[in-house]
């Protein structure tokens, strides 16, 4: 992945170049963009419900927990779109974290979710008007009336469709028209939303006894708590449009994290605010409650419950909710519009769909053909289907999606912290993600129970996705700067290796090469193995991919000299590959060819204190899912007769054991393996440690010394013992990473300073092996 | 659950949840301005940075 700039060249002199979108969005604008897609339909119906089924307090409690939850995946969105800052959101957190399909499906799914919400907002918009515009005499049109109802219902998809266009022509004009105007229309829904939260403080503050109402407090339990919290969490979900303004954003690594995190924070504290307002807005005992509890007749209400509510609360109530409703649908509308747009456009970009997605206007600069397509899915819900279920599946496929998000921010941390450039890294990473993943598997499972048609529609749309991608998408689908591209994949052998132990040996150069020969074919001879030798072509982001070939020759000698050393003995394979980051793509053929162990050479020089060996060698030792061995001064003119093991009763022991005894010439005194303990303290019985490691790797444990020496400092330790040795074979440390970016770890501070030639070894050791080290 | 036990409890999930949320902005925030001045900002650079270990 290419390292992403702040801002693209073009800003500098203020015109974006043809074919990108302009930077205009203001940390303001695009605030304001999250809190108009949050602020919308869902808190207004989710408030009377939420206190039907969780009583006074469950309401306020879900909305302030929910809040929370939120934020979880908020600092998920925060960190990913501060490190990719483009448009496309969850669909390129996809691609880079899992690849095309998943990055398509990320797409695909959002594209339809915003689309469709898109559309329930504008009849959420309609139904709101033309029902206000009837309770005034302004339409002479009673509901009650068959025919009359009719005529309603026709008005309304008119102005649904009527206010669907005008923000698909908003949208039209640019991201600054509608940044700015759907800032206007936002605040407009906060000042009323506000105004409802505090005119309940002040009838609090004036009339005390009216918080009675919260008894009792959770009138059916606290399991109902979990409903309602599902129920409501689609009002949260407004940082997702945030991540899709990344190219319209200005200095987007600061301002894209700030405005998801300030946006959860401002709607969670109105939220709260506004269900506590309605808890209080009727009085208990008023004659208007027919004896019932205040909570009681809010809730019988259910979805209408919060109108009814503020309606009693202040004078000219329904007009207040009327203005308030209008306000957040067209602004939630605009946002979707926004949001489904990016999200078609990226796809189009990328050539997974046609490419009409991927026009961009040559004088608004809005990506006009993507914004023609959403409008058509807008304009189809909006006058064709019903708009509750589809909705639902709506919610369902956002709840996958910030599934997949905070599943990448993970795997993102993970594989490329060291090429993205982040604007924001979550604290306690990664608590907060982990959090979100059971948050939400729990809130999607109550979706099941809420409509059996969105599980319908859900996997129809992912599998007309899928559908699309085989046939469309794999074939025409560009490569993409993150991507590794292949360009030599050779056998040099005839011999069947399926089940041989695969090696594989990375060469960076004939030098490097010449000196990883010697001791690869030992271990190759030992294992009786398959050699894949790899040359990364590293290329620099400022260059393409497919134009590496100009270092490509380094290579290529490199691996000639050792071909011209190992082909007779065993069986060979090669590849050659231009990538973005060397550790990165070693780690991916490593897994593609199902490699057992890898053989890597270092220099004995670290770059950068932030790594502990080196920037290539820290990463491949950190992911690669198989053994390692890393030689640094190992040349073709070494002979090992004395080798050294220091060992602390680590995972890493019993391969230390056997490369030392593989890399021990054969001819040598009778133990010329030494296992050494360190004692500080630790008591490791390193006899039997050393017993238990030969017998379970079957080696000749004639061939094994040991011994302990007392020390407090274990590095100057080892380093004098060594000096008597030919070869030191060491573990590499099992502290977890974050512990080793504070300090570097004992066994690689021995390998920095020694003068001998030395083996850095590391076994894989699977999933306990990657929790230990990043948890 | 007794009611004035339940209404302690859940006043003080409101308020851990509106704190935690404020707290978590603030720190991230503050993590954000941090990086911004910084040179490298590499996921493994800024964790040792902000640990003040660079």
């Amino acid at each position: 992945m290419a390292k992403n700039s702040p801002t693209s060249p073009a800003d500098s002199v203020g015109h974006a170049p043809h074919g990108e979108l302009s930077r205009e969005l203001s940390l303001f604008h695009i605030t304001m963009m999250g809190l108009g897609m949050m602020i919308g339909a869902g808190v207004f119906l989710g408030i009377g419900i939420s206190i039907h089924e969780a009583g006074p307090g469950g309401v306020v409690l879900t909305f302030a927990l929910n809040g929370l939850l939120a934020v979880f995946t908020a600092m998920s969105f925060a960190e990913l779109s501060s490190a990719i800052p483009r448009a496309g959101g969850a669909y390129n957190f996809a691609r880079i974290g899992f690849g095309r399909r998943a990055s398509f499906l990320a797409g695909w799914m959002e594209w339809f979710a915003s689309s469709v919400a898109g559309a329930m907002y504008a009849l959420t918009f309609a139904i709101y008007t033309v029902r206000f515009l009837c309770k005034t005499g302004l339409l002479n049109l009673q509901p009650e009336n068959p025919v009359d109802l009719v005529t309603i219902k026709t008005i309304e998809t008119i102005v649904a469709v009527c206010t669907a266009l005008l923000f698909i022509y908003i949208n039209f004009r640019g991201a600054s028209e509608t940044g700015k105007i759907g800032a206007i229309i936002t605040m407009g829904q906060t000042l009323f939303v506000v105004t409802i939260g505090v005119v309940g403080v002040v009838t609090m503050v004036r009339d005390p006894d009216r918080l009675a109402n919260f008894t009792p407090f959770m009138p059916h339990g606290w399991s109902r708590l979990l409903m309602t919290m599902g129920f409501t969490y689609v009002a949260f979900e407004g940082y997702e449009v945030i991540a899709q303004a990344g190219d319209e954003a200005k200095d987007p690594k600061r301002n894209l994290p700030k405005a998801m995190l300030y946006s959860v924070l401002i709607v969670t504290v109105l939220y709260t605010l506004v269900a506590f307002a309605t808890v209080v807005s009727v009085k208990a005992g008023d004659a208007a409650l027919n004896g019932m509890r205040p909570d009681e007749w809010i809730g019988q209400y259910k979805e209408k419950g919060f109108g009814e509510a503020v309606a009693k609360l202040m004078p000219y109530g329904n007009l207040v909710l009327t203005l308030a409703v209008i306000f957040s649908s067209t602004s939630a509308l605009n946002a979707t519009i926004y949001s489904a747009t990016r999200a078609s456009y990226a796809l189009g970009r990328d050539r997974m769909l046609p490419k009409l997605f991927s026009r961009i206007h040559p004088h608004r600069r809005t990506p006009y053909g993507a914004l023609l397509c959403t409008a058509a899915i807008v304009l189809v819900v909006a006058v064709l289907l019903p708009t509750e279920d589809v909705a639902s599946s709506a919610s369902i496929m956002f709840l996958f999606l910030f599934f997949m998000v905070n599943l990448c921010v993970i795997k993102i941390r993970r594989s490329m912290a060291d090429e993205l450039e982040y604007g924001f890294i979550m604290p306690l990473f990664p608590l907060f993600p982990l959090l979100a993943i059971g948050c939400q598997v729990i809130l999607a499972i109550w979706l099941v129970h809420m409509s059996w048609i969105a599980w319908i529609v859900a996997p129809l749309w992912i599998a007309t996705g899928l559908i699309v991608y085989q046939k469309y998408a794999l074939t025409r689908a560009i490569t993409t700067d993150d991507e590794i591209q292949i360009i030599e994949d050779r056998r040099h052998h005839a011999e069947d290796v399926t089940d041989k132990f695969s090696i594989m040996v990375a060469v960076a150069n004939p030098d490097n090469a010449e000196a990883l020969v010697k001791s690869t074919y030992h271990l190759c001879g030992a294992k009786d193995a398959h050699v894949e030798l790899i040359h990364m072509v590293p290329v620099p982001d400022q260059v393409a991919l497919q134009d590496g070939w100009y270092s490509c020759r380094a290579g290529r000698e490199a691996m000639l000299v050792v071909m011209r050393e190992l082909a007779g003995h065993f069986p060979i394979s090669t590849t050659l590959r231009y990538c973005r980051n060397v550790a990165r793509g070693i780690v991916a053929a490593i897994r593609e060819k199902r490699i057992r162990l890898l053989v890597l050479g270092w220099h004995g020089q670290s770059t950068h204190r932030a790594f502990s060996i080196g920037s290539t060698v820290d990463p491949i030792i950190e992911q690669s899912p198989c053994d390692i061995v890393v030689l640094k001064d190992c040349g073709p003119d070494t002979t090992f007769r004395k080798v050294l093991v220091p060992l602390a009763g680590g995972p890493n022991g019993a391969l230390a054991l056997e490369m030392a005894s593989i890399l021990c010439e054969e001819d040598a005194e009778a133990t010329p393996i030494t296992a050494l303990n360190v004692d500080t303290g630790g008591h490791v019985d390193i006899k039997r440690f050393v017993d238990e490691q030969v017998a379970k790797k079957g080696l000749t444990r004639e061939r094994f010394a040991t011994r302990t020496i007392q020390a407090s400092d274990p590095i100057e330790a080892i380093l004098a013992e060594s000096e008597d040795f030919d070869l030191i074979v060491l573990g590499t440390t099992q502290k977890s990473i974050l512990r080793q970016f504070a300090r570097r770890s004992i066994p690689e501070e021995i390998a920095h300073r020694s003068s001998k030639p030395t083996v850095i070894v590391k076994a894989n050791i699977g999933v306990r092996s990657w929790l230990k080290r990043w948890i | 659950m007794h009611l004035e036990v339940e209404i302690l409890v859940g006043c003080a999930l409101v308020g851990v949840s509106l704190a935690s949320i404020l707290s978590l902005t603030l720190w991230s925030r503050g993590i954000i301005e941090r990086i911004a001045e910084s040179e490298q900002q590499t996921a493994r650079h800024l964790i040792k940075q902000l640990n003040g270990k660079e």
